[in-house]
């Protein structure tokens, strides 16, 4: 027993390494000069700076307007598409709707298309409504993937928390919206963070369609992030704290999201939260 | 395509920071500054065309994240207050510059009056109509003072490159030559002088060659892509008498083909680290700057990284040589240059205030300006050779290393093939066809003659569709 | 408070081609503890979700003290119900979800909390306020859930099996209390079981329903005595009670071949002269012993006391006490 919990913590430990590792390598490649990160054998022991951070954040490369840029094109989509998909995912996991399977299909489908394959029609739609380069462009487009995405994830979610606990609601005069809002909402509440942090990052971390339909107006940091891979050299070091302060955003919403996450998850386990 | 960016610009970074400018506000204040600037326009005045002719227009030019734009944007305010034009800069990513290009010139839709093209474009851009020829501009004494903007001053093999069926395209703004650059110290160790011959490179590399000591023979880009491996690989393939067209057929296995390749093959797998089949310029600079090559080919730019305090150790160790000859007894260097073509989709007025912007941007003025001239970035992918060869450039360059600035210049000059890479409008998959065999062959997927023939095999499909 | 009444008639419900209740008519007298009985898929849950307003009706109509409410959302009907999986909103404490009705209609903050008192006290649950369903044994969520339908002092109470996830004793225990708060309350409650030891103990009246019909309406005391259809009367009693075709060997003395003999196994008597009967099982209950006997080919159950204990094995004779015999049509199920 005892040999058996060595070796599952040894597996444990090797799986976070696996996990972390890069993470950590870029931190600390973010605090070293250029000339530490490419000595050889890696140097351990270097007197880390914060040059690289100043570098990012201030200055001609600063990627500060890039940051802004995608959290108000992540932003944006990801309340958009809950705005949206929420009602709709509801509707889909109520209704005895006859398109339903047909619906879910073709969610999975859009997931399926090689987004090479969309970008230049989306890119001709929205020149020809002058909508390239705009953050009304770039959130449209998102919310083509994000919303069969988040309604489809959502609908899973909601099928799970049993009619008879809306109808309850609707008995004690609750009425559509607020039985959605008082008792479903809540109780899909880790769902529902779990589909804004997939939306969010999705959008976050999208680069294609941001470089082709994006430009100097809507500029996510994944396409400033080459500012720093230029034709001329790798600036390893400032691309490295590029992409920790890039990744920062993303951490802190997992991490205000992850207590939803992890109740979210257990709630359906122990007891079926007092339903059974 | 390679490395300047340099100590200038860190140190006038430093400037700003010390000038404690405000941390978010910083960038937006900075180029304030700059616009403030007081603009020196005189001596493009002396041009006896009327630059004001397309006060008013507004155009945006895609180019890369790079030093020597960066150069070039920082002196824009003196275009706008020269011509009343104004112009706003794209910086768009390497790898999709080609294709945003392609989607804006397709759909006509004119957002980029002009953009960094690649020379190996120009055909594609031709037979569609999708940019005007400018042989038309030049000729016109409304818009070109032929005798202030001297073209034939611009380096002949990039201007070749950028032209098509005796058309030219696009105008080159910046670029390199591709060189031997060695570590003299390790050279002199052994006795050895930069090779002449491709078969004394080899010599070299392998005397030199202690991979104990971290210290490796020689290396080229192994890379697979159009502008990674396909941008040396021809070199070598010209340099052993190779053609690429037999009697208007492009042919990629001839037996000059087959014989380059297992040159190439044979040299980065036997002296080059085992990771350069991923290896790009950047990433042969960073080696070399921290001493693990002896010898490698590449752009002559790479010399600012490699002389970069802050990166390299092997300053004053340096020494540069032109391409060796190979069988065939030429020496053949790549050919690139960032040009800017002039984009068919504008509406005339437009089109003349772009081609205003072009003249500027690659006269002898501003070139010298974004250079040597320069408080900032100092580009070293000057466009005329009168300017390569002045005293100043030369002192600009003079800590480079030995002989930087002959083995420039003469290969610019001597080296370049107008043949040095097949010229035709289905270029971007032929390159990446070739590529993907290079790389096939270097990785020892497939014999040199194995990865030639199917190469072939599928650009004779793609000619064909 | 004042109790409602409710009156369905000509409800008509199909699913698509599926027929879930062919006309039902009902009427329920205010202050009634009246249950909905039957095997599942009968019919009586749908027609109390009907009366609760989540079903629609294909036809007919549902009054609710004389108003129409056919139509009408299930939060304007005055109506509470109790689930059968009890529908506790996990995420409220038990006060949040004892109080939810009366904080939906905005009742004011000193109301609803003397309101939530009252009702936790009368289920016994004043301790468990601050806790949150899944702390809760099954017993306590179902008081839960009990108190969340009298909070609001409904006109009509709607109770959907609940006591099926109660184990035995508790059960019985409920049952009890469930009939008295009912009555201290003075609502008119409409309770649905498959039970019918519940219904029979439970009710004032009940209806049968039998495959989307309304087979018989009555006290409880009527429609065990008398049960209206073959089917009512094999599916009432436990054991239900004995059906013997008409004219079967043995028996063709007692009626015609066209009938229906139904005799509960109560009625049926070991005895010296009568029917040659095998005794295939016994089963002992205490005071009780349950006895499969074969007459040829048809099993009769008897219900003796342990003192008439036969042997299994043995060959016995029985008697069917006349005076209880029902008789049934044999064509129509109906009672003769």
């Amino acid at each position: 027993m005892k040999a058996r919990n060595l070796v599952l913590l040894a597996i444990a430990v090797l799986m976070m390494l696996v996990w972390t590792f890069p993470v950590l390598w870029g931190l600390v490649t973010s605090l070293k000069t250029e000339k530490d990160v490419l000595a050889y054998p890696p140097s351990v022991i270097f007197e880390p700076t914060l040059r690289n951070y100043a570098d990012v954040f201030r200055g001609s490369q600063s990627i500060v307007p890039n940051l802004i840029s995608s959290v108000i094109v992540s932003g944006l989509t990801t309340l958009l598409t809950m705005i949206l998909a929420i009602p709709a995912a509801y509707a889909l996991s109520r209704l005895d709707l006859p398109f339903r399977k047909g619906a879910g299909f073709y969610v999975l489908a859009t997931q399926m298309l090689p987004p090479v394959g969309l970008v230049i029609p989306y890119f001709l739609i929205l020149r020809r409504i002058g909508w390239t380069d705009t953050y009304q462009g770039l959130v449209l487009v998102y919310l083509t993937f994000a919303l069969p995405f988040a309604i489809w994830l959502l609908v899973s979610y909601f099928e799970e928390i049993p009619r008879e606990m809306e109808e309850a609601a609707l008995l004690d005069r609750a009425g559509r919206w607020r039985a959605l809002w008082h008792v479903i909402l809540p109780q899909a509440k880790g769902g529902i963070a779990v589909t804004v942090i997939f939306v969010f990052l999705n959008s976050w971390n999208e680069f294609l369609f941001a470089v082709v339909l994006g430009g100097n107006n809507v500029r996510p940091v994944t396409v400033a992030m080459f500012n720093f891979i230029s034709l001329e050299q790798t600036q390893w070091a400032r691309l490295a704290a590029a992409a920790m302060a890039g990744m920062a955003p993303v951490i802190i919403l997992g991490l205000m999201a992850q207590k939803h996450i992890v109740k979210g998850l257990t709630v359906g386990a122990v007891k079926g939260g007092g339903r059974r | 395509m390679s490395g300047k960016i340099s100590d200038e610009v860190l140190k006038s970074r430093r400037k700003v920071l010390a000038g404690g400018v405000a941390m978010l506000g910083a960038p937006w204040v900075a180029r304030f500054a700059n616009a403030q600037a007081a603009v020196d326009i005189g001596p493009y005045q002396a041009a006896k065309v009327n630059w004001r002719q397309a006060e008013g227009e507004k155009l945006t030019v895609a180019v890369i994240p790079a030093g020597y734009f960066d150069a070039l944007i920082n002196e824009a305010p003196t275009f706008q207050a020269l011509t009343g034009v104004e112009v706003r800069f794209e910086k768009v990513p390497p790898g999709q510059i080609r294709q945003k290009a392609i989607l804006d010139l397709s759909s006509k839709t004119g957002t980029y009056a002009t953009h960094a093209a690649d020379p190996m474009y120009y055909d594609l851009y031709a037979s569609n109509k999708w940019c005007d020829p400018i042989d038309g501009m030049l000729g016109d004494a409304r818009l070109t003072d032929a005798a202030w903007f001297r073209n034939d001053d611009i380096i002949p093999a990039w201007r070749g490159a950028n032209t098509v069926a005796g058309k030219p395209y696009g105008v080159p703004f910046d670029g390199e030559t591709t060189v031997q650059i060695y570590r003299k110290d390790l050279y002199a160790a052994k006795g050895l002088k930069p090779a002449e011959t491709l078969d004394d490179l080899v010599k070299n590399s392998a005397a030199i060659h202690d991979p104990n000591n971290r210290v490796w023979g020689g290396a080229m880009r192994g890379f697979a892509g159009a502008g990674q491996n396909m941008y040396i690989y021809p070199s070598i393939f010209r340099a052993f008498g190779g053609d690429w067209f037999k009697s208007g057929q492009l042919v990629l296995n001839s037996p000059e083909g087959v014989a380059a390749l297992e040159w190439y093959v044979n040299l980065l797998t036997k002296y080059s680290p085992p990771a350069v089949r991923n290896w790009n310029w950047p990433d042969l600079a960073d080696a070399f700057s921290q001493g693990t090559l002896g010898l490698y080919v590449d752009s002559n730019t790479s010399a600012s990284v490699l002389n970069n305090p802050e990166k390299s150790k092997v300053i004053g160790k340096i020494g540069y040589a032109r391409w060796p000859r190979g069988p065939s007894g030429k020496r053949v260097t790549s050919i690139w240059n960032w040009g800017f073509p002039v984009n068919a989709a504008l509406s005339e007025k437009a089109k003349r205030a772009t081609w205003l912007f072009i003249t500027w941007a690659t006269s002898a003025e501003t070139q010298a300006r974004t250079s040597f001239r320069s408080k900032g970035i100092k580009r070293l992918g000057i466009n005329r050779l009168p300017q390569l060869r002045s005293q100043e450039f030369a002192a600009m360059v003079k800590d480079y290393g030995d002989n930087y600035l002959q083995a420039t210049t003469e290969s610019m000059a001597n080296d370049a093939d107008v043949q040095w890479r097949p010229r035709m409008p289905q270029w971007p998959a032929v390159g990446e066809t070739m590529a993907t065999a290079i790389q096939a062959a270097l990785v020892g997927q497939k014999k040199p003659k194995e990865a030639l023939d199917e190469a072939q095999g599928r650009v004779a499909q793609i000619l064909k569709g | 408070m004042t109790a409602a009444s409710v009156q369905m008639s000509g409800i008509v419900k199909k699913h698509g081609a599926v027929t879930a209740l062919a006309g039902i008519d009902l009427e329920v007298r205010p202050g009634e503890f009246f249950s909905l009985l039957g095997p599942s898929g009968s019919g009586k849950t749908t027609t109390l979700r009907i009366l609760a307003g989540l079903e629609s009706v294909t036809e007919g109509r549902v009054l609710l003290s004389g108003k129409d409410v056919t139509n009408a959302e299930p939060g304007e009907r005055d109506v509470a119900m109790v689930f059968q999986s009890y529908a506790l909103y996990p995420h409220m404490t038990v006060s949040e979800n004892i109080s939810f009705p009366l904080r939906m209609i905005h009742e004011k903050k000193e109301e609803i909390e003397n309101a939530v008192r009252d009702a936790a006290a009368r289920v016994r649950i004043g301790h468990l306020l601050d806790r949150k369903p899944g702390q809760l044994s099954g017993g306590q969520q179902q008081r839960v859930a009990l108190a969340r339908a009298i909070v609001r002092k409904p006109a009509l109470f709607l109770l959907d099996e609940p006591l099926s996830n109660l184990d035995a004793k508790l059960r019985l225990e409920t049952r009890v209390e469930l009939k008295r708060l009912q009555r201290a309350l003075n609502v008119t409650a409409v309770y649905v079981t498959h039970d019918q030891e519940e219904a029979l103990s439970l009710s004032d009246r009940l209806a049968v329903f039998m495959d989307g019909r309304i087979v018989q309406v009555g006290t409880p005391e009527e429609v065990f005595s008398k049960p209206a259809t073959v089917d009512v009367a094999g599916f009432l009693g436990n054991p239900p009670m004995n059906l013997i075709p008409g004219g079967t060997e043995g028996f063709q003395s007692l009626k015609g071949p066209d009938v229906i003999l139904g005799i509960r196994p109560s009625a049926v008597r070991i005895v010296d002269e009568g029917v040659h009967a095998t005794v295939t099982m016994v089963e002992a209950l205490g005071e009780e012993v349950y006895a499969d006997l074969m007459v040829g080919e048809l099993l009769v159950r008897a219900r003796l006391r342990e003192g008439e204990r036969p042997a299994e094995k043995a060959q016995v004779r029985i008697h069917l006490d006349p005076t209880a015999l029902h008789v049934f049509d044999k064509a129509t199920g109906k009672r003769l």
